[in-house]
C-alpha cells in the first residue's frame, strides 16, 4: 500500500467514525480489532474483582512473531479472539510491537532485523494492513519500536548503525529522519519520557559478532531536542528491553548467557525517575530475563528463566521500586488442571487479572486470563511464538 | 553361468518388478517392444534405420555404440548412429546396399546382423545379451547399491538424456516429486508428501545427503557425470538408515571400451559449461576419466513484490561455480573396479528479496571418494571412503565455519541361489569435525537385509527385514511387496513395510549458540508404516513381440495409492523461551495418489501424456494438525513430444497448487503453472555423433516462488553440443 493510499484509508476510517466521545472511544476499539459487539460505555474498568454486566470488554493486540501475525482479543469473563488474525508478511522475523491511538486510531510497529530486511512495518490495525518502511543507513537492524503518539511517531533504534530513528506513523512510509548518531553498541529499545529521549544500549559487541558485553548496560539520554544530556550506566548486563510504567522508566537487563549458552541467572531491573534521572537497582531476578510488560495495573510483568525450559512470572511495583511478587514468590499462573504455566509474555488489565502468553513453534500457543493471583480463569488459542502483548482497552 | 542361472530365478520377479517400475520415458517417444525382427518405418523416412537395442529382459539400453558397417569388411568404413531417445538410434541417409550393425554396450556382449537397405526407411530392433563374466558387469555389480528392481515400489529411471537439463529439473517430472532451493543456494527434492531429509540420495551407493543437515543438494550432482538416475518411491529398509520416503540411485559415468564424448553448453544469466569424458578398453582392462566444469551468474531479473510498484531489482549472490572431475578403470584379469570422484561446488547463499542480509554468504561443498569393489555375478563388496568438507562463510557477519565428514563404507549383498535368499550388509563409520572445536563426533552403524522371493504362476511375493544397528539408534524394519501379472496388459501391486531416520549430526551434536541447542537426547524418527498399492496397464504388451517391435507402443497408464506414518519425527521447535532445539513431535502422515499415462496421438504422430500427483501431507502434535509447508495438494506435468523432421521436439507444463510457507499456515504460495520447451537434432560427421540441443524454461516468463520471497527466474534459454565417439 503506498503512502498515499494508506493516508487516504486512513482518513476514510476517521471520516466513518461520528457520534459521541464514548461511541468514539469504545467503538473504535470494537471497530479496531473486529469485534463483534459494541459495548457499554464505561471507561472505568478499575474493579478488581472483575468486569461487571454492562462493563466493556477489554482488548489487547498479541504479537505471533512465528506465525508473523498480530491478532485482536477481547477480554471480558472470558478471553476469545477478535477478527481475522493481521499477515505480518513473509519476511517478518521481530519480536515486538508497540501500539498507539487507541482512542482516534489504532497504530501498531514493528521491525525487521536485517536478516527479515531491515524494515519497521506500521500496521494499520483497522484495515488489517500495513506499510513498510526503510531506514537511510544501509545495515540497521531495528530495535524493539516505541510509539509516541504526541509527535504521531514511533522510535526505533539501529542494532547495527547504532542511530536513533524517528518515523512516522501518521503518514507510514515517510523515510524515517535520523534523530541521532553514533550512539552506544547496541541499541534494543528507545523510550521517550518527560521530553526525553532514553536509548536502552545493550552495550554488548557487535562487530566481532561475540555478542558478549563490552560493560554493564547503559541509557543514554538526549532531550527531545536532540541534545545529549547524559548518559546513566546500569547496574546489570545486556539490557534487552525497557516499559514505560507508572511514569518510571523500568530497564530489563536480561543477564549473560554462559559458554554453552545457559542462562547465568544474573539479570536485574533497574528503575530510572525520567524526571530526575534518578536510578534506581539493580532488583536482581535470580534468573535470566526474558520478556518485560508493563500492565494497566500500574505494575510490570517480568518473565524470568533458569533453564530455558520454564519462566516465571514476577510482578514489579515501579513506584516503590520493588516486587510485589518476587523471584522467591512469583505468581502462581496456572493452567485450567493447576500446572504450572511458563508466560513468555504476561500482563495485567486494569483490574488487575492477568493474561499470558505461551510460546509454541511447532503449533499455536495459547492465552491465559488469569486471576490476579495467577489461577486459570479462561484460555483461547494463541498463535505461533506469541513473544509481545499489549493491552490496547484496559 | 550360475549367474545366468539366477538371473532365469529371479526373471518373474524382476518382470513383475519392472511392471511396477515406471515404463514412461519422460521423452514420449521411448516407448518401444522387445521384437528381434526388422520392419519397414516410414516414419523412419527414406534410407534412414532406426535401430533400438534393448536387454533380453527388455530393457532399452542406453549409452550403446551402434555401428553401420558395410558389407565389404576390407574397408571397414562405419557409420555412428545417433543416439535419439532412450536406446533409439538413428542413421544419417544411407546408400541401398547390405551392412551390418554392431551393437556395443557396457555390460552385455556385443550383438551383430546383417541389415538391407532398399530405400526404404527401416527400425530394427537389437536384442544384447548380458556379458557372462567380464568387466562391465563387475562394475554394474559394484556400483549399484542394490542390482536389480525394487519389488512393490514404483520406480522411474529418470532419463538422463534429451538436452542440458539438471537432475533437479528431470526430477521434477516425476510423480510425487517436489523440488525446490535450499535455504544454502541448492536443490533439494522431496517424495510423497516428505520433508527433504526423506529423500536418500545415493550416488554409486554412498549417501550425497548432507551430514549435518539431512538432506541432498541435488545440484551437486550434474547429470554429465552420471550414466544411470533411478527413483525409487516409498520408504525402502533395505538401504537402512534415510530412505523413509524415496530413494534416488544415481550410478557415475562408467568406462564403455573406446569412446569419448564431449559438451559445451551456453546459457541464460552467464551459464557457461563444459564436459568431456573418454574411455579406453583392451585386453588390459578399461579405464576412463571426465570432467565437468560449470558456472552460473544467475543475475536475473525479477519483481520486488516487498516494494510499492513492484520495481523490477536483480537477484544477487546467487551464482554458483562447479569442477567435477572422475576416473573409474577395471583391470580384465581380476573382477575388481575402482572410481575416484572429486565434486567441488561454490556458490552465493543468497537470502530471500528484500533483504541484503545475506549479500555476501558463501557456501562451499566439497568431496572426495574414492571407491574399490570386487564384483560377480552372484555377489559384491565394496569399500569406500569419503572426506567432505563444507564451508560457510559470511564476511559481514565476521562468520566462518567449516564441517568435514569422514566416512568409511564397507558393502557387500549377495544372493544364495540354493535358498533364494538375497543378503545385503554394511558397516558404516562416520566422523564429523569441526573447525575450531575440539569435538569430532563418530557414529557407527552397520545393517543387515534379507529377503526372500517366492513365485507362483503370475504371482510373486518378497518379503524382507532389515536390521540396522547404530550408537545413535537402532531398528528392524520389515517390508513385504507383492506383485502380479494378470494379464499381458494389466500389473497389480503393493507393498507395506517401515523405515527409519538417524538424526543428522546437527540435530545432535550442533555447537550452541543463541537460541539454538542441539539435542544429544534425540531418537530416530520411524516410519511405522509405508504402504503403497499400485495397478498399471499397458495396452501395448505382450503384442510388441509380434508387431514387429513397433517403435510406437499405445496407451500407458499407472496409479498408485501411497500412505505413509512417521513417528517421532524430528523437527526443530522452539522452548517456552524460544530455544530452537531438534525434538520429536508426535507423528507425520502423508497420502495420495499418483497417475501417469502415456499415449500416442495417432498412428505415426507424437506421443502425449502426463503425471498427477494428489496427496495430504500433514505435521500433526497432540490435537494440532498444520499442513506440511510447500507441499502441494495437487501437482502435475503434462507434455507432447515426438520427431518432426528428424527434430526431437518436446514441450511440457509443469502445474503446481498453492503451498503454505509455514507450519503456521498464515499464507499460502499462489499456484502457478509454468512451460518448458525442448528439442534436439543429431548429426553424424564420419565416425562422429552430434546432438545439438536446445531448452527453453519457463518460456512465458511467468513470475512464481519455489520458496517464499526466493524469486524464481523468468524465461531463460539453453543451448548444448555434444559430441560423440
Amino acid at each position: 500500500m503506498s503512502p498515499a493510499a494508506a493516508t487516504r484509508q486512513r482518513e476514510d476510517m476517521r471520516s466513518s467514525r461520528h457520534g459521541s466521545p464514548c461511541f468514539r472511544g469504545v467503538g473504535f476499539v470494537s471497530i479496531a480489532l473486529g469485534l463483534a459487539t459494541l459495548v457499554g460505555c464505561s471507561t472505568d474498568g478499575g474493579d478488581p474483582t472483575g468486569p461487571g454486566p454492562g462493563d466493556p470488554p477489554a482488548a489487547l493486540l498479541a504479537l505471533h512473531s512465528v506465525g508473523q501475525t498480530m491478532q485482536g482479543y477481547e477480554v471480558s469473563g472470558e478471553i476469545s479472539p477478535s477478527g481475522a488474525a493481521i499477515d505480518l508478511g513473509g519476511l517478518f522475523d521481530g519480536d515486538a510491537m508497540a501500539v498507539g491511538g487507541v482512542v482516534t486510531d489504532l497504530t501498531a510497529v514493528v521491525t525487521e532485523s536485517d536478516f527479515g530486511g531491515d524494515r519497521a512495518l506500521v500496521v494499520d490495525v483497522p484495515s488489517r494492513s500495513s506499510v513498510a518502511v526503510t531506514f537511510p543507513d544501509e545495515t540497521v537492524n531495528p530495535s524493539k519500536p516505541f510509539v509516541v503518539e504526541s509527535r504521531g511517531s514511533a522510535f526505533v533504534g539501529g542494532r547495527a548503525s547504532n542511530s536513533v530513528y524517528e518515523l512516522s506513523i501518521t503518514v507510514p512510509g515517510t523515510p524515517p529522519a535520523v534523530f541521532a548518531r553514533d550512539v552506544g553498541e547496541f541499541i534494543e529499545k528507545v523510550v521517550v519520557a518527560n521530553d526525553r529521549v532514553f536509548v536502552i544500549d545493550s552495550n554488548i559487541d557487535d562487530v566481532d559478532f561475540t555478542f558478549e558485553p563490552l560493560g554493564n548496560s547503559r541509557v543514554v539520554v538526549f532531550e527531545t531536542s536532540g541534545e545529549l544530556v547524559r548518559e546513566i550506566e546500569l547496574p546489570g548486563l545486556q539490557a534487552t528491553n525497557a516499559v514505560l510504567s507508572a511514569g518510571r522508566l523500568v530497564v530489563l537487563n536480561a543477564g549473560t548467557l554462559g559458554p554453552a549458552f545457559e542462562p547465568e541467572g544474573n539479570g536485574s531491573l533497574a528503575v530510572i525517575d525520567p524526571a530526575s534521572l534518578q536510578l534506581s537497582g539493580p532488583f536482581p531476578l535470580e534468573g535470566n530475563g526474558v520478556s518485560i510488560e508493563e500492565g494497566a495495573d500500574g505494575r510490570v510483568y517480568v518473565a524470568v528463566t533458569s533453564d530455558f525450559v520454564s519462566i516465571r512470572t514476577l510482578r514489579f511495583d515501579p513506584t516503590g521500586p520493588g516486587f510485589v511478587d518476587g523471584p522467591q514468590n512469583p505468581i502462581q499462573t496456572r493452567d485450567s488442571d493447576g500446572a504450572p504455566l511458563s508466560c513468555w509474555a504476561a500482563t495485567a488489565l486494569s483490574d488487575g487479572r492477568l493474561v499470558c502468553a505461551t510460546f509454541r513453534s511447532e503449533q499455536a500457543g495459547e492465552l491465559f486470563l488469569l486471576g490476579t493471583d495467577g489461577g486459570f480463569i479462561d484460555s483461547t488459542p494463541g498463535g505461533f511464538g506469541t513473544t509481545d502483548l499489549e493491552i490496547v482497552a484496559p | 553361468m550360475r549367474g545366468r542361472e539366477v538371473r532365469r530365478d529371479r526373471t518373474l520377479a524382476m518382470v513383475l518388478s519392472l511392471a511396477a517400475s515406471v515404463p514412461f520415458p519422460a521423452t514420449s517417444h521411448a516407448q518401444e517392444g522387445p521384437a528381434l525382427r526388422g520392419e519397414v518405418d516410414e516414419g523412419a523416412g527414406p534410407h534412414r534405420l532406426t535401430v533400438l537395442v534393448r536387454s533380453e529382459s527388455g530393457e532399452l539400453v542406453r549409452g550403446a555404440i551402434v555401428r553401420l558397417m558395410t558389407a565389404d569388411r576390407a574397408s571397414v568404413s562405419a557409420s555412428v548412429l545417433v543416439e535419439v531417445g532412450e536406446g533409439r538410434y538413428e542413421s544419417d541417409e544411407v546408400e541401398d546396399g547390405r551392412y551390418e550393425l554392431v551393437a556395443e554396450a557396457l555390460g552385455y556382449e556385443t550383438a551383430r546382423r546383417p541389415v538391407e537397405l532398399d530405400g526404404s526407411g527401416i527400425s530394427i530392433t537389437m536384442t544384447v545379451g548380458v556379458q557372462p563374466v567380464a568387466v562391465a558387469d563387475v562394475i554394474a555389480a559394484v556400483i549399484r547399491p542394490d542390482a536389480g528392481a525394487m519389488p512393490g515400489h514404483a520406480t522411474s529411471h529418470i532419463p538422463l538424456d534429451g538436452g542440458p537439463r539438471t537432475l533437479a529439473d528431470r526430477l521434477a517430472e516425476e510423480p510425487g516429486v517436489q523440488v525446490r532451493p535450499s535455504v544454502g543456494g541448492g536443490q533439494v527434492g522431496t517424495v510423497r508428501g516428505s520433508r527433504p531429509e526423506g529423500l536418500l540420495v545415493l550416488l554409486d551407493g554412498l549417501p550425497v545427503n548432507d551430514p549435518l543437515g539431512g538432506s541432498a543438494d541435488l545440484s551437486r550432482i550434474p547429470v554429465a557425470t552420471l550414466s544411470a538416475a533411478t527413483l525409487v518411491r516409498g520408504a525402502s529398509p533395505r538401504f537402512g538408515s534415510g530412505a523413509i520416503a524415496g530413494v534416488l540411485l544415481l550410478e557415475s559415468r562408467r568406462p564403455g571400451g573406446m569412446s569419448a564424448a564431449g559438451g559445451l553448453e551456453v546459457g541464460s544469466f552467464g551459464r557457461l559449461a563444459a564436459d568431456g569424458y573418454a574411455s579406453v578398453g583392451g585386453e588390459l582392462g578399461t579405464l576412463a576419466a571426465g570432467f565437468r566444469m560449470e558456472g552460473i551468474e544467475n543475475d536475473y531479473e525479477y519483481p520486488n513484490r516487498l516494494l510499492s510498484g513492484n520495481p523490477v531489482e536483480i537477484r544477487e549472490n546467487a551464482d554458483a561455480e562447479g569442477l567435477h572431475l572422475w576416473l573409474s578403470g577395471a583391470p580384465a584379469a581380476l573382477p575388481v573396479f575402482a572410481q575416484l570422484r572429486y565434486d567441488d561446488v561454490e556458490r552465493g547463499a543468497p537470502g530471500r528479496m528484500g533483504t541484503q542480509a545475506l549479500d555476501e554468504a558463501r557456501y562451499t561443498d566439497r568431496s572426495l571418494q574414492a571407491l574399490l569393489g570386487y564384483g560377480s555375478s552372484t555377489g559384491r563388496v565394496t569399500g569406500t571412503m569419503v572426506r567432505r568438507d563444507i564451508l560457510y562463510r559470511d564476511p559481514r557477519r565476521s562468520e566462518e565455519s567449516t564441517q568435514s565428514l569422514t566416512s568409511l563404507r564397507l558393502a557387500g549383498s549377495g544372493w544364495l541361489p540354493g535358498l533364494g535368499l538375497e543378503l545385503s550388509s554394511y558397516l558404516a563409520r562416520e566422523a564429523v569435525s569441526e573447525a575450531g572445536t575440539a569435538d569430532r563426533p563418530v557414529r557407527w552403524s552397520g545393517g543387515v537385509w534379507l529377503g526372500r522371493t517366492f513365485e507362483t504362476g503370475r504371482l510373486s511375493v518378497q518379503p524382507g527385514v532389515a536390521t540396522d544397528l547404530s550408537n545413535d539408534g537402532s531398528a528392524v524394519n520389515p517390508e513385504i511387496a507383492l506383485a502380479a501379472q494378470l494379464g499381458p496388459a494389466w500389473t497389480l501391486w503393493g507393498r507395506a513395510g517401515s523405515a527409519y531416520r538417524l538424526p543428522s549430526f546437527a540435530d545432535l551434536y550442533a555447537a550452541s549458540a543463541r537460541s539454538i541447542q542441539a539435542n544429544p537426547n534425540l531418537g530416530p524418527e520411524r516410519v511405522v508404516i509405508d504402504a503403497e498399492a499400485g495397478v498399471s496397464w499397458t495396452s501395448s504388451a505382450g503384442t510388441d513381440a509380434d508387431d514387429g517391435g513397433s517403435a510406437r507402443g499405445g496407451l500407458d497408464v499407472q496409479a498408485v495409492a501411497f500412505f505413509r506414518r512417521t513417528n517421532d519425527p524430528i523437527v526443530w521447535v522452539a522452548s517456552a523461551v524460544a530455544l530452537w532445539s531438534p525434538r520429536n513431535l508426535d507423528r507425520l502422515t502423508a497420502a495420495g495418489l499418483e497417475i501417469r499415462g502415456d499415449v500416442p496421438l495417432g498412428d505415426r504422430g507424437p506421443r502425449a501424456g502426463g503425471s498427477f500427483t494428489f496427496q495430504r501431507s500433514r505435521l500433526g502434535f497432540g490435537d494440532n494438525r498444520n499442513p506440511m509447508p510447500y507441499q502441494p495438494d495437487f501437482a502435475g506435468d503434462i507434455y507432447i513430444g515426438g520427431v518432426v523432421a528428424r527434430i526431437w521436439l518436446r514441450g511440457a507444463v509443469r502445474i503446481e497448487g498453492s503451498r503454505t510457507t509455514t507450519l503456521a499456515g498464515v499464507r499460502r504460495l499462489p499456484a502457478y503453472a509454468v512451460a518448458r520447451f525442448d528439442a534436439s537434432r543429431g548429426f553424424r560427421i564420419g565416425a562422429l555423433a552430434l546432438e545439438a540441443a536446445l531448452a527453453i524454461d519457463n518460456l512465458f516468463a511467468v513470475r512464481y516462488e519455489l520458496i517464499e520471497l526466493y524469486p524464481e527466474p523468468g524465461r531463460s534459454l539453453l543451448f548444448r553440443l555434444e559430441l560423440r565417439r
